[in-house]
């Protein structure tokens, strides 16, 4: 260690003229304040802005120099026998060039910057990020800079054909590793993106420390087999980085989805027992994994977690095929290629050759065969997935909810105010074959927002108005989905409030109303009339979690608060109009909202994914039966602190 | 000879750069406290040779031991005892001559300040010299007066007298090689100057295209050698004793260099080849070099 000292020494000692280029260069920044241009900036930032800058210049100038003198240059000169003929070890001779590089290209620059910071004192400000974290950034890339530098400086000089394998290897490198970080990239692994670059970059400066010390122990004065020396610790230190990290990105991307615990979120099918799930694995950092989950059989395929995160999938009327977006290499962090995934089948990902924004409302037709899309520039777009091109585009200027009536026909619904607290739900239809628009309807009603969602044959709409702090003055209207013509209206009533209504499938409108705390399931028939009426229990409102075949409803009841105890779930029979029995208390995930309003059609034996405090899992209501699908976890990172994440 | 013996012993070297041979299975030994001179012409192998007898220079195959260690393994232990001149002026060129001192004296175990200033001294050499302001002859004067400075037992010169003067050359084999053969220290030399190392030289070997075609003593070499003329009539050397290292015709006559000169054999050469007369002379180091690696040397 005490040659390497003595080395290091004397190679600084060697540079002297560094250091007092530094000390002119750090009277500079002062100097640079008498200057007329300097008269619009105070003294303390002119001299911190220039201080900066031939800091920068110098840190990042003496690295190149630095890096292809410490010992290529010597090795071309022949001069290394300098060292080789005294009894010095190979070792000493290294460490003792590389500390005194190391101390030359982080010194001199500091003799610039300190007196220049000193004086600037608070008003010394960096482009982003605090200083210190400049500081390190530039004392690492200068290290990285002098690496690369000796690197390329004993690869040419070898003037050996090795070059060659070197390019290859590093282009290959070059291919790998943006191949290797683009997974983790699509999961929003910002922080284990980070966490792998600094590693490589480690482990850059590592194979050049090793590979230096290696070259120099077995190529010695040898020019040719000082590159071969470099080259093979280098690549092989640079191989088992690369391979390491391919290993860790691979077990950080594989989450199966019992591994996920946070951050999760569910989102389910329509109709069949197809799920969304998305969310985090502990100890995979950041990485957001998502899932096309089958709840009867376990069945999983993986697709993009972030796309999930952000509810930009969505199901097939049929629940069979996967529409994902995932974000596109090299564009605008929100253009995303969409993807469908046949469930069913095989599971790969067919690439539909659409890119689309991933806020833009994207539906499927009933036939898989077409994706209607409307992106943020106000262009609606019928796209024919087969053929992969657009069939028809037209200008559009509201945020449309929509469903394919037929392949041809798309049907638009888009909520807007007409006037103050009126809301105007306006109905139109595309036909692809004329390219036309045309409205077929209004609905107007009182509020301050609305909610729709139509019938799963596509003719009745049920709208639901809001005013601030409850109902509207008509809570709920039942019309004709096309023409928004009033089929039932239920007004709001004094002393009473509408919570959760639903259309049923077989046209009957349910009204969960609640009076005094005690909620009623009313059943409306066409025109209002009252049909039948259930007494549920205390709640705050209820909601249909689930319609099965047989008139028979899934039905949940919140409590206004926890203290009146927990939620309840009745299995009712809606024809005969009474409670079948009364169902485990379990939370339960929403449909897909998606941008199709329709709901689904009745289901035989439904699948519905539930949670509890410590798992989410299937349920099947009718028999009670209930399997694992994934843990869960309250952590300190809410789900919205997630979501603020993503969107930075 | 035993290892206690011999300072180098190199067996079977080979160094080939690509699929050009520097160097030959070489196989040399000198013996603790001889004047070993290397001799070769340009590009025979003789810097080749000495870089992988310092260490810096991994051989292609074969072996160089140092004293009895291996010097590729030992390299850094045995360049204690080793003091060299490299072919090349090697120092750095902004370091002054007394900091070249310094930064020898903090490596070494030993080292004799007074006897590097004296060195200076005798050179004419100021120690506030920059080593890249002095002529080629001064660096190599200043490398040796370093490389002696830590009493080495074992000195290799790579072409020392490379850009020296007549007067500096004659000083450093009359005084600097003398005095250390004098004091028992070993040296190894390559280098052009063929007159200057015959005085000195108890062993002279010669490269050629890296082959090691002459190793032994010089009184043996150039009792062997003669130049015999016959100046009446062509003489053919086929089918004797004689060995010839070169023969060209002469006037009416031959003259050959003849390389395995013995009295009774060449008497019996003479008479049997009914030779009248023959006009036989020694040759110098420098001939002899000449007749084994100039143009018409013989194999």
């Amino acid at each position: 260690m005490s040659k390497a000292l003595v080395i290091a020494r004397r190679e600084i000692a060697e540079k002297k003229f560094v250091f007092l280029t530094a000390v002119a260069a750090a009277i500079l920044p002062f100097l640079a304040t008498l200057l007329p241009l300097a008269r619009n900036w105070s003294r303390q930032g002119m001299v911190a802005m220039t201080g900066s800058i031939l800091a920068t210049g110098l840190a990042l100038g003496l690295a190149v120099v630095g890096g292809a003198s410490m010992i290529g240059r010597e090795l071309a000169e022949r001069r290394l026998s300098f060292y080789f003929a005294r009894p010095v070890g190979a070792a000493s001779i290294w460490f003792g060039k590389l500390a005194a590089s190391v101390f030359i290209v982080l010194a001199a620059p500091a003799i610039v910057l300190v007196p220049a910071l000193l004086f600037a004192g608070d008003q010394w400000r960096t482009f982003g990020g605090g200083q210190w974290s400049a500081l390190g950034a530039l004392a690492l890339g200068s290290v990285l800079l002098l690496c690369i530098s000796h690197m390329v400086s004993t690869f040419v000089r070898s003037r050996s054909m090795l070059v060659v394998i070197d390019f290859v290897l590093a282009v290959a490198a070059g291919f790998a590793i943006p191949m290797m970080i683009r997974p983790l990239w699509n999961g929003m692994a910002v922080n284990t993106v980070t966490w792998i670059a600094a590693g490589l970059a480690a482990a850059f400066v590592l194979a050049v420390i090793i590979g230096g010390a290696w070259q120099v122990a077995d190529g010695r004065t040898d020019r040719k087999r000082s590159h071969a020396a470099l080259s093979r610790a280098f690549w092989l230190v640079m191989g088992i980085a690369l391979l390491c990290s391919a290993a860790y990105v691979a077990w950080v991307v594989s989450p199966k989805p019992s591994d996920i615990l946070r951050q999760l979120d569910v989102q389910s099918a329509k109709e069949g027992n197809w799920i969304f799930l998305s969310g985090q694995a502990p100890h995979r950092s950041d990485f957001v994994a998502g899932f096309a989950y089958d709840m009867s059989s376990g069945r999983y395929v993986r697709v993009n977690g972030p796309s999930l995160v952000f509810h930009s999938g969505t199901f097939s009327r049929d629940g069979k095929t996967a529409l994902i977006r995932e974000q596109l290499p090299n564009t605008r962090p929100t253009q995303t290629s969409v993807l469908l995934i046949p469930l069913e089948g095989d599971g790969k990902p067919i690439d539909t050759g659409l890119t689309a924004d991933w806020r833009a409302p994207i539906v499927l037709s009933d036939d898989g065969r077409r994706i209607a899309y409307r992106d943020v520039t106000g262009i609606l777009t019928v796209y024919d997935v087969p053929s992969k091109r657009s069939l028809v585009s037209v200008r559009f200027a509201g945020w449309p909810q929509m469903f394919f009536v037929s392949p041809d026909v798309l049907r638009l619904y888009s909520v807007g105010d007409s006037a103050a607290h009126e809301q105007r739900l306006k109905i139109e239809e595309l036909d692809v074959r004329t390219k036309a628009i045309l409205q077929t309807g209004e609905l107007r009603t009182q509020g301050d927002g609305v909610l729709f969602s139509v019938s799963p044959d596509g003719s009745k709409l049920l709208l639901r108005s809001f005013a601030k702090g409850g109902n509207g003055t008509e809570p709920a209207i039942v019309a004709d989905a096309r023409t928004g013509q009033r089929i039932t209206t239920v007004v709001q009533e004094e002393g009473s409030r509408v919570s959760g209504a639903a259309l049923l499938a077989d046209g009957t409108l349910f009204v969960p109303v609640v009076r005094n705390g005690q909620v009623t399931a009313r059943f409306l028939g066409d025109g209002g009339t009252v049909l039948r009426e259930v007494p549920l229990g205390r709640g705050e409102r209820a909601y249909v979690a689930a319609e099965l075949t047989g008139n028979r409803l899934i039905v949940s009841i919140a409590p206004a608060t926890p203290a009146e105890g927990a939620p309840k779930t009745y299995l009712l029979d809606a024809a005969g109009g009474r409670i079948i029995r009364t169902l485990d208390s379990l939370g339960l995930f929403g449909d897909d909202p998606g941008s199709d309003p329709r709901r689904g059609a009745p289901q035989a034996q439904p699948l519905l994914a539930a949670m509890t405090r410590t798992e989410v899992l299937s349920w099947n209501p009718l028999t009670g039966e209930k399997k694992h699908i994934a843990g869960r976890y309250q952590d300190k990172e809410s789900r919205k602190d997630l979501l603020d994440r993503l969107m930075r | 000879m035993t290892t206690a013996e011999t300072a180098i012993r190199i067996s079977d070297l080979t160094v080939r750069y690509g699929r050009k041979t520097a160097v030959e299975n070489a196989t040399l030994t000198v013996d603790r406290g001889s004047v070993y001179a290397l001799l070769g012409r340009n590009g025979a192998g003789k810097s080749s040779l000495v870089r992988c007898l310092v260490g810096q220079q991994k051989p292609t195959a074969g072996r160089i031991e140092l004293f009895g260690e291996d010097v590729w393994k030992r390299r850094a232990a045995l360049m204690e005892r080793v003091g060299v001149v490299s072919e090349e002026a090697d120092a750095p060129p902004e370091m002054r001559v007394a900091e070249l001192a310094r930064f020898g004296a903090s490596l070494y175990s030993r080292w004799d300040q007074p006897a590097v200033d004296d060195r200076l001294r005798r050179f004419g050499i100021p120690s506030k010299a920059k080593y890249g302001d002095l002529s080629k002859g001064q660096k190599k004067q200043v490398s040796l007066a370093l490389a002696l400075a830590p009493s080495p037992d074992l000195v290799i010169l790579d072409d020392p007298t490379l850009g020296l003067d007549v007067v500096a050359r004659k000083a450093l084999f009359e005084e600097v090689i003398a005095e250390l053969a004098d004091r028992g220290i070993t040296v190894l030399l390559t280098t052009h100057d063929l007159a200057g190392v015959e005085t000195i030289a108890d062993r002279v070997a010669i490269l050629r295209d890296g082959r090691l075609v002459l190793d032994e003593e010089m009184e043996a070499l150039k009792s062997r050698f003669r130049r015999v003329r016959f100046a009446s009539q062509p003489v053919a050397f086929g089918g004797g004793n004689l060995q010839t290292a070169a023969v060209r015709a002469w006037g009416a006559g031959t003259e050959a260099v003849v390389s395995n000169y013995d009295e009774l054999a060449f008497e019996r050469f003479r008479s049997a080849s009914n030779i009248a007369a023959a006009e036989i002379a020694p040759l110098s180091l420098e001939e002899i070099f000449i007749a084994v690696t100039g143009e018409g040397a013989q194999s």
